[in-house]
């Protein structure tokens, strides 16, 4: 920040140092400006973030390397000071696009979009400082990052001679940086994609004017290019800062979002949960006092009495009905099975219930595992909408269930080979209710199906820190 | 047969005593103690040594499955008490929680048997004597489930050599078994013998065979 400072002074400087050139020095200061005023915003509200870092760096080392441009027009020509500082301004430029390569990298989250792509950064860090400093010993005339009139270079070598050009090789750093860019948001999500469109065209923008300056000039003529390449300075700066900014907002919303369902799903969970408790201690625990009673009086009642007998039996029979009701009522509000046993148990238990021939894969690290109430009740419910579906509406006794677990995420697929139907995407009661469910708990829900091929529901749950 | 002293563990109060007024009607049962928690439970077990316990499976603090830690507490101390699990859990899992490791002494019974004292006090009786019994409802749930896990030791057994194991889980003697499934009791002891054989439960007290029989009948089950 301060040395980026302290150059930007430097160059603003240049009038009163260079009045003849005060015009070219600002004119190719307005882009290094751009990045370094977006670079310091970004870091004031997002600390810490690397595409924040980098835009300030791309800024810092650019100015630095014009500021020392400046310095070394002033030093005595064809002096060892003078070739000094133009090597080290040199260096310090081309770094500048290295930086803009590492930032177009790392954007927009921060992180590389591969971990191999670090290397290729490395490897271009280093051989721009190469490339520059071979360049520099091959220019016979000290070199200038603003083409500034120089002496003669006294550390010229004239074996190096024909690789005083190489300087534009710095330039393939920006296009590297693009093509990555654009490789990243092929696969981007929609979120990152809507960041990262306007950095794009702004970038490519800026890169075709870099590698066309000379062309421009001539055809456009040379305000006309210098107008239209302030213009992309300023714009391309703008929007890796109002995209950086827009990402975080967005993602921060929709974190908030993502909490809020996830409370939401908990709550639901203890909701029912509390429901089948008040149930079992309230009417079920009712209802069982009541059948002692009976069975009491039944046991009391003196011989002979056959009638009465007969009809407390009776009795007794229909309140052990009215408590079996109540009992599958409960179970299908919540499980208790669920909560105490976990997932597989209450799948295997739910499956025994059904006249259906169900087989079912558990994979060993699932068996015994928890994984916390809103993702367990998520996908017990996935298994029982789809096996009832298969009795309801397969016509077939097929069904087959299956509950893995890897990377960090549950799977429950429920499959059947049996009628299928036409069009999965269209909404359903029952499947829109678990889509529903399943979105609440974090995961996502893939219906299948074709008719006369069967049905498959899948169901896939983040259970990260579980398994 | 002397009266069986039992501690009734209930947290209903409705529940609990009309519980223990229909066991001492039967005058073969003395209710000893009748406490609300597992807690209270443990202690009373402790200090009263009684021959049997009727608890329920879900009681405070955690309304889970404090009966079953309770009674694999009981078996583990006092190996002579019998422990009757009534629970509302028509599940499997919560019956293959209770004979975890060994079915001896312990009966899983549904709480709708509450209106049949006749099997309480069988299961009481014979929890104490060592042996088991599963509510029959649990037993067909079990044996829907073996045919889903088709790799089981049980596979060997016969239609009718299961019908008879799933008597033997209900802890009835040969003469009770033969008289159910109609068969003389030459041919029950047929069957047992041929269960035995393949479950290759060897030679040991018939009682131990039996409820060896019952526990490998849960585990495969289970599996």
């Amino acid at each position: 920040m301060l040395p980026g400072a302290a150059c930007a002074f430097a160059v603003l400087l240049s009038p009163a140092v260079l009045p003849d050139q005060a015009g070219r020095v600002l004119t190719a200061a307005a882009l290094p400006f751009g990045f370094y005023a977006a670079g310091a915003t970004a870091r004031a509200l997002r600390p810490g973030h690397p595409v924040a870092d980098r835009l300030l760096a791309v800024g810092v080392l650019h100015l630095a390397g014009i500021a020392g441009a400046v310095a070394g027009a002033r030093l005595p020509g064809g002096s060892w000071p003078a070739a000094t500082v133009g090597w080290v301004s040199a260096v310090l430029f081309a770094s500048g696009f290295v930086a803009l390569l590492d930032l177009l990298a790392r954007y927009p989250t921060g992180q590389y979009a591969w971990a191999w792509v670090a290397g290729p950064v490395r490897v271009a860090a280093v051989a721009t400082a190469i490339v520059t400093t071979v360049a520099v010993l091959g220019s016979p005339r000290i070199v200038s990052v603003l083409e500034l009139p120089t002496g003669p270079n006294p550390a010229h070598l004239a074996a190096l001679a024909s690789a005083s050009g190489a300087f534009l090789v710095a330039l393939a750093a920006p296009l590297l940086g693009l093509g990555l860019l654009l490789a990243r948001y092929r696969g981007a999500s929609v979120l990152d994609r809507g960041q990262m469109r306007w950095p794009i065209v702004t970038t490519a923008v800026l890169v075709a004017g870099l590698v066309s300056t000379g062309l421009a000039e001539r055809v456009l003529g040379p305000e006309v290019q210098t107008a239209l390449f302030v213009g992309a300075a300023t714009a391309v700066p703008a929007s890796f800062l109002i995209g950086l900014l827009r990402r975080t907002e967005e993602a921060d919303r929709l974190a908030a979002v993502e909490e809020s369902r996830a409370r939401i799903a908990q709550v639901a969970v203890s909701e029912r949960r509390r429901i089948e408790r008040d149930l079992h201690d309230g009417a079920q625990q009712q209802l069982l006092a009541l059948l002692a009673r009976v069975e009491l009086a039944r046991a009391r009642l003196g011989e002979g009495d056959e009638a009465v007998e007969r009809e407390l039996g009776a009795i007794g029979e229909a309140i052990g009905s009215v408590h079996r009701d109540l009992r599958e009522l409960a179970r299908g509000i919540h499980p208790a099975v669920l909560t105490d046993c976990g997932l597989v148990e209450a799948v295997r238990s739910a499956l025994a219930r059904l006249p259906l021939d169900t087989r079912l894969d558990v994979s060993p690290d699932v068996e015994r595992s928890r994984f916390g109430e809103p993702v367990e009740a998520a996908a017990y419910f996935l298994v029982l909408e789809g096996v009832t579906n298969v009795l309801k509406h397969a016509d077939t006794a097929d069904a087959h269930v299956s509950i893995t677990a890897a990377g960090g995420l549950l799977t429950v697929t429920v499959r059947d080979p049996g009628r299928g139907f036409a069009d999965p995407r269209e909404p359903r009661g029952g499947l829109t209710g678990l889509r529903d469910r399943l979105a609440a708990a974090g995961g996502v829900l893939e219906v299948t199906s074709r008719p006369g091929y069967g049905t498959t529901l899948r169901g896939v749950l983040p259970v990260a820190g579980h398994v | 047969m002397s009266e069986l002293r039992v501690v009734l563990a209930e947290d209903s109060y409705l529940v609990r005593e009309g519980t223990r007024q229909l066991l001492e009607s039967t005058e073969e049962v003395t209710v000893v103690a009748a406490v609300g928690t597992a807690d209270e439970l443990l202690d009373a077990v402790e200090r009263l040594r009684p021959d049997a316990v009727l608890t329920d499976i879900r009681m405070p603090p955690g309304h889970g499955t404090e009966g079953i830690r309770a009674a694999h507490a009981i078996r583990a101390g006092h190996p002579g008490v019998g422990v009757v699990v009534l629970s509302q859990h028509a599940d499997e899992g919560y019956a293959l929680e209770l004979f975890r490791d060994g079915a001896d002494g312990l009966a899983y019974l549904l709480k709708e048997r509450i209106g049949d004292r006749a099997q309480l006090v069988h299961a009481l009786a014979e929890t104490c004597r060592g042996g088991s019994v599963v509510d029959p409802v649990l037993l067909d749930a079990l044996v829907g489930r073996r045919r889903r896990d088709p790799s089981s030791a049980l596979d060997e057994l016969t239609g009718r050599e299961l019908d008879v194991l799933r008597e033997m889980a209900q802890g009835r003697s040969n003469a009770a078994i033969a008289a159910r499934l109609y068969l003389s009791e030459s041919s029950i002891e047929k069957h047992i013998g041929a269960i035995f054989g393949k479950l290759r439960l060897g030679d040991g007290p018939e009682l131990h065979r039996r409820v060896a029989a019952v526990v490998t009948y849960l585990r495969a089950a289970g599996a």
